[in-house]
């Protein structure tokens, strides 16, 4: 099964989230997705917490290296904010993120009796080597969140990742053309 | 009873282009029904998120899926509907269907191809016909359609060259990539016959469609310039310039009225609003492709047809068939060569175009005698994001922080990757099929499409000799390795079969027109007629054999008034 077919166009509500954090998350996007979240008249993104957590697995899974982007270079938890609210994802995948938060803390808690955010980097990369290679719900949560660094690390800028090309840089790929405008992405068509 | 047109056409793809222009042209009024948007030029954009990576030309899952049912590993037949797992069968649903997104790799099919069975003779287990036409009925259609859909190349003298009426293609072929020159110079060596591949893509501007701009993204997407000989560019456009064909976009049928006699008399569709509409027609042709115009039949009873549309012996859905069932990758580091091979090898845009048919007969003491097939050679595709996904994977383990980044660095940077395709005829047999499910239903009521792709054994055969064959081709050329492998599970974008044609009724769905035997007014011209389906991609046949029927329409129904 390709991953396209996980994300299929459907509206949904992300539950589980502090609505707070709907205005700070949209500051950083693009018009056209803005445009597009906001047609939803009620969704939450991730709390505070969550979306520091999140954060903080990505950078473990894709670290800024001396001559690599990391995820924070390329915007991977607003980009992977935007994707899984946008109109007509899988609702099976935004749940195996969110879903996944509570087990990674659950986890964190249970071998080491505080929070992931909490963790030394010796800490973090055995729990996470465990979880992939142990548990399949570890197992498919660490890949969908790999997949959507991915996205942010190589799809058009227009789509709030990969910031002025950072990514096609760094593996010196060269994209197509013509390159879309914001309002003819996904969601707009 | 008032009609609202003279033909109706479901479905806007290569089958339905060719029938709605021609007879629009021809003074017929038409309506074409198509279930997905009317995308044009502007909304075509080298974008992997729309493009591929979500659903932009397809349907959404949850509420309009297939049922696919595969022979596991524990020797077990197993159903699931596509939103779970397995491959999506939508392949473009939009004006013009999947001929927008299709990579334009034509090839006719071959005089034998047309008598496999009395060529090759029976296979136990496997349903093969002869075709009720021969090849010199189609081959002024495959020439029409070289002019129509614009069709670049180049003809070269070789074993399996195909008769033609005409000396060579219309347009001069598009750019080939300096490693064309290389696998010309390898099969040379090995006494191979390199065959430049025809491509539906225009060189340059010719009537208002613009000419290729070799951006390196051409399969899976919709092409920004006009030059991809899609359904939509070529043909629907010709015909909305008529004046005599209204294309009704997001427009889903979802059931064929029949009457008394036996004749369809109304398309019953769903608009944009989801409000139910009606269209009535002499004649209706339907071209959804395959798997959706065997479900569209069998959704469709009357008091003729209590078992669906032309179902009176049950054949719809029967016999389904697929393509390419081998594929094999050679790695080629840039370090392997010297900087001007190397720079060459790096060079973006224009396309390998060649392909092998030296085995589409194979004679062979280990194996036989037997059909073959087609090697297609292409650069594997550039899509970055789906690249990237398939490096996390180190055999079963889940590779993260700087391993992950180094393969990702190491696979990007230091090597191209040289592809190859096998198609061969996928033989038709009881276990691949289509019918309606039980117990699954779409978003409005209806039973979804149930698949069963069972794959005969043979097909495995042939496919392990001709991808042995492509992995030694691969290694001639200076691969540092080559991978190569064949599997049960088809690809599914090209898909035919489902409705054959013959001249049994009760052992096709359709006569030598491609008209039901048992309603006289109702034409299938997608790829459902194919009894079998050679062993080349599909689609120039499928604009070929549309042409033909359509043709075959117009003298039904006589001078226009």
């Amino acid at each position: 099964m390709t991953q396209s077919k996980q994300l299929g166009r459907r509206t949904f509500l992300l539950r589980g989230g502090a609505a707070l954090a709907t205005a700070a998350a949209l500051a950083g996007l693009p018009f056209a997705l803005r445009k597009e979240l906001t047609r939803e008249t009620s969704f939450e993104l991730f709390s505070a917490e969550q979306r520091e957590l999140v954060s903080a697995v990505q950078q473990h899974l894709f670290p800024k290296g001396p001559d690599s982007p990391g995820a924070a270079d390329i915007n991977a938890i607003s980009y992977l904010e935007a994707a899984i609210t946008a109109p007509g994802i899988d609702p099976d995948t935004r749940n195996t993120i969110v879903n996944g938060i509570g087990r990674l803390q659950d986890a964190s808690r249970e071998r080491f009796d505080v929070l992931f955010n909490s963790l030394e980097f010796g800490q973090r990369e055995p729990l996470l080597r465990y979880l992939a290679d142990e548990t399949s719900w570890g197992r498919s949560w660490l890949s969908l969140l790999l997949y959507y660094v991915f996205e942010a690390l190589l799809s058009d800028p227009v789509y709030g990742g990969n910031p002025g090309g950072i990514g096609w840089q760094w593996l010196e790929h060269q994209p197509g053309f013509p390159r879309p405008p914001a309002d003819k992405i996904y969601g707009s068509l | 009873m008032t009609r609202d047109c003279d033909i109706c056409v479901i479905g806007s793809g290569a089958g339905g282009g060719p029938v709605a222009m021609t007879l629009s042209e021809a003074g017929y009024s038409v309506v074409v029904l198509e279930k997905g948007p009317w995308f044009t030029e502007q909304d075509f954009f080298k974008d992997e998120i729309a493009c591929c990576r979500r659903d932009t030309y397809s349907r959404n899952l949850r509420e309009e899926f297939h049922v696919i049912e595969s022979y596991g590993k524990n020797k077990s037949w197993r159903a699931r509907p596509t939103y779970d797992a397995g491959p999506d069968l939508w392949n473009g649903n939009m004006v013009g269907g999947s001929s927008n997104l299709m990579s334009g790799f034509f090839h006719r099919l071959k005089p034998r191809d047309f008598r496999l069975l009395s060529e090759f003779g029976a296979i136990e287990g496997a349903n093969i016909a002869d075709w009720p036409i021969g090849y010199d009925e189609l081959e002024p259609y495959y020439s029409l359609v070289e002019q129509a859909v614009g069709i670049s190349g180049r003809v070269v003298d070789h074993p399996q060259q195909e008769p033609r009426s005409t000396p060579g293609f219309p347009f001069r072929p598009t750019a080939e990539h300096p490693v064309a020159s290389w696998f010309d110079e390898t099969c040379q060596q090995e006494g191979l016959h390199s065959i430049p591949v025809a491509r539906a893509i225009l060189p340059h501007e010719v009537n208002g469609r613009g000419g290729c701009q070799y951006s390196g993204y051409c399969g899976s997407y919709g092409c920004s310039s006009g030059a991809k000989g899609s359904s939509r560019a070529a043909l629907l456009n010709r015909a909305v310039a008529s004046g005599n064909c209204d294309i009704r976009a997001n427009s889903h049928v979802y059931r064929l009225d029949s009457d008394a006699s036996g004749r369809v008399v109304a398309a019953n569709y769903y608009d944009e609003s989801g409000s139910a509409q009606v269209v009535r027609a002499k004649v209706f042709v339907v071209a959804c492709q395959a798997v959706e115009t065997s479900r569209l039949l069998l959704s469709s009873r009357g008091p003729k047809h209590p078992n669906g549309l032309a179902n009176n012996f049950d054949q719809v859905g029967k016999n389904l068939l697929f393509a390419a069932t081998a594929g094999g990758t050679g790695i080629f580091p840039y370090a392997d060569f010297d900087p001007d091979k190397a720079a060459a090898l790096k060079v973006r845009g224009p396309f390998i175009n060649r392909a092998l048919q030296d085995w589409y007969t194979i004679d062979d003491e280990q194996v036989g005698s037997m059909k073959g097939g087609t090697i297609e050679f292409l650069f594997r595709h550039p899509n970055p994001i789906s690249q990237a996904n398939r490096q996390k994977w180190m055999k079963d383990r889940l590779l993260w922080g700087v391993p992950l980044q180094r393969k990702l660095k190491s696979y990007f940077i230091d090597a191209r990757y040289l592809r190859f395709e096998v198609f061969c005829d996928w033989l038709p047999n009881d276990d691949c099929k289509v019918s309606l499910d039980e117990t699954f239903k779409d978003k409005w009521g209806a039973p979804v499409a149930r698949v069963k792709l069972g794959i005969h054994p043979h097909n495995l055969k042939t496919s392990r000799y001709l991808g042995s064959k492509g992995y030694q081709v691969l290694m001639a050329m200076g691969a540092d390795s080559a991978s190569w492998g064949v599997s049960s599970n088809p690809p599914v974008n090209l898909m035919a079969g489902g409705c054959r044609f013959g001249t049994d009724p009760k052992q096709s769905v359709l006569d030598a027109d491609c008209r039901a035997h048992d309603v006289e007014n109702l034409y299938v011209t997608d790829g459902s007629f194919m009894p079998t389906g050679g062993s080349v991609p599909y689609t120039w046949t499928i604009y070929a054999n549309a042409f033909r029927v359509a043709d075959k329409i117009a003298n039904s129904m006589g001078a226009r008034n």
